[in-house]
Formats: C-alpha cells, structure tokens, sequence
C-alpha cells in the first residue's frame, strides 16, 4: 500500500473493537482512531449487571487491556461526541471543534435505550436507563437508597437489571407489556421458564401492564402508578423496553437510513469508504434472507471485523447475521439460535421436548429437512453445533430426535457429514 | 504462523476415556491422578470431551481457529485468541453466559457449572505433547500443525 490510510471508527461498542481487529488482519500500518462518547475504551456492555453485583469490577470490565490499542498503534478518544460527519471532505466534526480526517469510516453508533415518557420523572434522580457502565454506576452510587426498584421492559436488558438488583438486595417487580417475557429472543414456554426461576429467587413479574407514573415527593419516589390502576412501592424506576439503533449522524450526512444504516453485503452504506457494523446497522441476515438488525453481541464483533477487513481492501462478502442470545438466570441456562417463533403459514414445523419438573425444554424449528431455530433451556451443552448447521444450511433429516435429547453431538450424524463439519475452519 | 490443535482418529478410538482422565490430571492442582481425583476440593473438568454412539467414539476439542467464534460470542472479553495461536479463556474475566457454548460449532466449550466459568482446552501450557494425546492408548489422538490462515 503506497498511502497510509487514516482510518476513524465512531463509538466504542465491541463493533468497534472487531474493526480494530480486522483492520489490523490486513492494514497493519494504517493510523486508526476510535472515537467514543462515553468515559471508557470499550467495555462489557452487557457486563454491567454483573459489575453491579460485584461478579465483574472496574479491573475485568474493559473488553481488552489498555496495552491492547498502543500495542496495536491506536488512537483511543474518549469523552469525544461526533456531531458530523463531512462526506465530501472526509472528516468528522466532535463536539469541542476538531475535525478528525479519514480516509475509512466506521460508524458504529451501537443504539440508545428508548425511553417512554413517564408522568412524574421530571427532576428524580432515581430513574435510570440500563445499558451503559454509567448507568451501572449511577445505580451503584445510589444503592443505599434504593430498597425497592421496579423495573420496566421484561426483555434480556430488563431481567439482568432485575437480577443485578435482587442480588444486591433489592426488591424488584419487573413489568411487561406483553403476556411473557423475554417475548423478542425466545418463546412462551422458555419465557414462562425463567420466569418461574426469576420468581423462586424472588423477583415478582408482572405481565400486560406498564409504568405509567411516578408518584413522588418531588425528589424521592414513592410509588410507580401502573396503566392498570395498580400502585407499587419503589425507590427506584428502571426504564429498560429496549433500545433503537443510533442513525442521526448517519442521517445527517445523507447516508441510507431504514430502521438502520443500512449496509451493502461488504458492509458498506451507500457512501463509498463508510461503513456501518452493530447494533446501529441494517445488514444481510441469513435466516429472513433480507437486511434486518439483529442487536446482538456476537453479531456486532463479526460485522465489525469483516468491516475493518474491508475498509482496509480485504474486499469479502459479510457471511450474514444469525440471531441467537445465551442468558442465564440463578442457574437455568437458556439459549435461542434463529427463528424460535416461526409464522403459522410459512411451513415450518416444530419439534418440543418439555420436562418442566426438571426445568429442561428443547425446541427445533425445521422446514425442508433443515434447521431454522433452536430453543435450548436448562441442557445448552454443545449449543453451537446448532448453531453452525442452521448457519450452514444442513440437511438434519433424521437427526431430530437426538437433537431433542440433551445428548446430541457428532456421532449421531453419518461419517461423511461429521468429518466435513469437524474440518477446522 | 503455526497453530496447533488435536484431532481424533475415530478407527482407533476405543472411547476409553483416558484422554478426559489425563486432562483432568494435567489441569488439576498437584498433577498427580490419585491426588487430584481423591483429595482436590475441586476437580477440574476435562477440556476435551469423548463423544459416543455404539461403535462410534470420538474425542473433540477446540479446533484454535483462525477466526474463533467463540472469541467474537465472548460478552466480557475473557474468551482470547493469543499471539501463538491459541484460543483461551481468561476465568477471571468469565461470568458463566455460556455465549462461546452457543458459538462454538465443535461443541467444544465445556460449562463448570458449579463455577460458571467456561472451561476448554489450552494444549496444555508448555507442554510438548498435550496430555491427552500422550495418555491415548491407541494413538487415536494425534496434534495436527499447520499455516494459519
């Protein structure tokens, strides 16, 4: 490479940190620099209930070591806001004045929670939203205070809050608009499974309503009046219904936008040099065979690495996203790989296995000899494998009934399939 | 670079087990088979596992990809792929989500459930030949180097 490029990568999610990665697969020259809004190089994100119960500390929390960006000749910029983006120029603007030039882009804005206006939350200092380290610390900071908090959004961001609480002491009921939780990731029947799990550990579950307002004394909350009439005690409001990607910088400099940036199978927008990888972007998803977020974690590190691979000239087609979340609750492992709801008319069909004295319940969800989903509660043991032949595209015809017992592995599968899959990749 | 990882011949493979036992023995705190299974609080669990079906057994391990799923699944960063090519995982920096379970198309990611760290295999540290394929009765396990990428 006769130049060396500039490379600036907006937001300090784990997006951003696979760019860094896979830029330096192929460029390891280039100058890179990662712009953050918030107080920290990246971190666990979904590491912050276990921060704030003490499992992780301010020592485990960042994703890498600090001598991870110098080693690797980054530029890391934190407490930055990016307020434009300059398409034609090629720089960004942050807040402060500065322009940062770039030869490549990366926005990866990651998404922001949404936060539905609450009668009452004017001037408390005890509503928080619950998807930054410093959302977890400002919970922290106040946790003397809070006795009883109610958390609203029964989705993976609003149980880990509740178990974080519970776990520090706190008494939590967790509402849900809709008639189970974890509705988004997984089925009714795992729902209604960790939902019996989350209540043996105490934490109460109230299901078809909402938080509608706050009644206060103007500076400490007193009760949360529910859309149903109902009024709980609290101290705290957790606002956790789930969050929208990031797009307004990527708006604001005329690159496509539908629910998020979207991205082209290089995962590059509609601008030539910018790209867009995580939670923030609209990219090929391998099961709806169409662009589509998928806010998850894994997905977020891939695309950001098979973006900084392409911004530095590796020029390879992203694989596509696979949705799948891994959540654990006081000991029932739950994982969900694909489509766990399928619609009624699109001639799937589904397989169940449900023992629920033992807390185990499998399902697969098939069409044409292949495996479209997966829900695994209480035996996740070698979960992947799922994963991969629903990735893949494998014929498992046959193989469905040891895909229900919890021992499934590669000697069910004929020789030929198990040597080709065992193949390292 | 060369990476390193271990493979089954499944002809051979009597599914005795023994390479789970030298694993265990190899990771447990005195290395020594009748201390750590008698006196050890805490056993470690194999980071490779026999799988079998009838005739057919077969131990699988990590595969040390180049591109490790189960480095980008990792929530907390404790899942690492090293300078030398291996796939490990920091415990201090595990939580126990399983997320590399659910990554890993092996299968290879083991759970200690009791606590909730992933466990897998590391190819011994310093080792030569890691310990299960040196325990393997029937050569069953071989370490197989090649070019990465």
């Amino acid at each position: 490479m006769s130049k060396t490029l500039k490379y600036v990568i907006i937001g300090g999610g784990v997006a951003g940190l696979g760019a860094i990665e896979g830029i330096r697969e192929v460029d390891k020259e280039g100058k890179i620099t990662l712009v953050t809004m918030e107080a920290y190089p990246p971190y666990s994100r979904p590491g912050i209930s276990y921060w704030l119960y003490g499992k992780l500390n301010d020592e485990t929390m960042p994703l890498r070591d600090d001598s991870f960006y110098g080693g690797l000749g980054v530029t890391v910029m934190t407490d930055c806001e990016v307020t434009s983006i300059d398409t034609k120029g090629g720089a960004i603007k942050t807040k402060g004045g500065k322009d940062i030039p770039f030869d490549r882009l990366l926005i990866a804005t990651g998404g922001s929670p949404i936060l539905p206006p609450i009668e009452g939350a004017d001037g408390l200092d005890t509503v928080f939203s619950f998807t930054t380290y410093k959302d977890a610390r400002e919970i922290g900071e106040k946790r003397d205070k809070i006795k009883k908090a109610v958390v609203v959004g029964g989705g993976l961001i609003g149980l880990k809050a509740a178990e974080a609480l519970n776990n520090i002491g706190v008494k939590v009921t967790v509402l849900e608009l809709m008639d189970r939780i974890l509705s988004l990731a997984f089925d009714k029947t795992a729902g209604d499974l960790v939902a019996k799990s989350l209540g043996k550990a105490g934490i109460e579950i109230i299901t078809e309503d909402t938080a509608q307002k706050i009644v206060s004394d103007g500076d400490k909350i007193k009760e949360i009046v529910l859309k149903s009439g109902k009024s709980i005690e609290a101290d705290a409001l957790i606002l956790a219904i789930g969050v929208r990607p990031s797009v307004d910088l990527a708006k604001g400099a005329g690159i496509d936008v539908g629910r998020g940036i979207l991205v082209d199978e290089k995962l590059m927008t509609n601008v030539k040099d910018i790209y867009a990888a995580g939670d923030a972007s609209e990219a090929y998803d391998i099961i709806y065979r169409e662009r589509r977020v998928t806010p998850i974690l894994p997905n977020a590190h891939h695309q950001g690495k098979q973006a900084g691979r392409n911004m530095a000239g590796a020029d390879e087609v992203y694989e596509g996203g696979l949705s799948m979340n891994a959540i654990g609750f006081y000991g029932l492992d739950t994982i969900s790989i694909g489509l766990v709801d399928p619609p009624e008319d699109g001639g799937y069909d589904v397989l169940v296995r449900l023992d629920e004295a033992k807390d185990i319940y499998r399902k697969l969800v098939t069409k044409e000899g292949k495996l479209f989903g997966a829900v695994l509660v209480g035996e996740v043991e070698r979960a992947g494998i799922f994963a991969s032949l629903i990735r893949d595209g494998v014929s498992i015809a046959g193989l469905e009934e040891k895909m229900l017992s919890g021992e499934f592995g590669y000697v069910h599968m004929e020789r030929d399939l198990r040597e080709q899959r065992l193949e390292r990749r | 670079m060369k990476i390193r990882y271990v493979v089954a011949n499944e002809d051979v493979c009597i599914g005795c087990r023994l390479c789970e036992i030298a694993c265990v023995v190899e990771h447990s705190k005195t290395k020594d088979i009748v201390k750590a299974y008698k006196f050890e609080e805490k056993r470690p669990l194999p980071r490779s596992h026999v799988e079998e079906n009838g005739p057919v057994s077969l131990s699988i391990t990590c595969r040390h990809c180049d591109d490790p799923r189960c480095v980008a699944a990792c929530i907390t960063g404790a899942m690492r792929k090293g300078e030398d090519g291996r796939v490990t995982v920091d415990i201090e920096k595990c939580v126990g989500c399983w997320s590399c379970v659910m990554a890993c198309p092996y299968g290879s990611v083991g759970m200690d459930r009791d606590d909730r760290k992933s466990v897998k295999c590391d190819l011994c540290g310093d080792r030569e030949i890691p310990a299960c394929v040196e325990a393997c009765p029937n050569r069953a396990l071989i370490v197989v180097e090649e070019e990465a990428g």
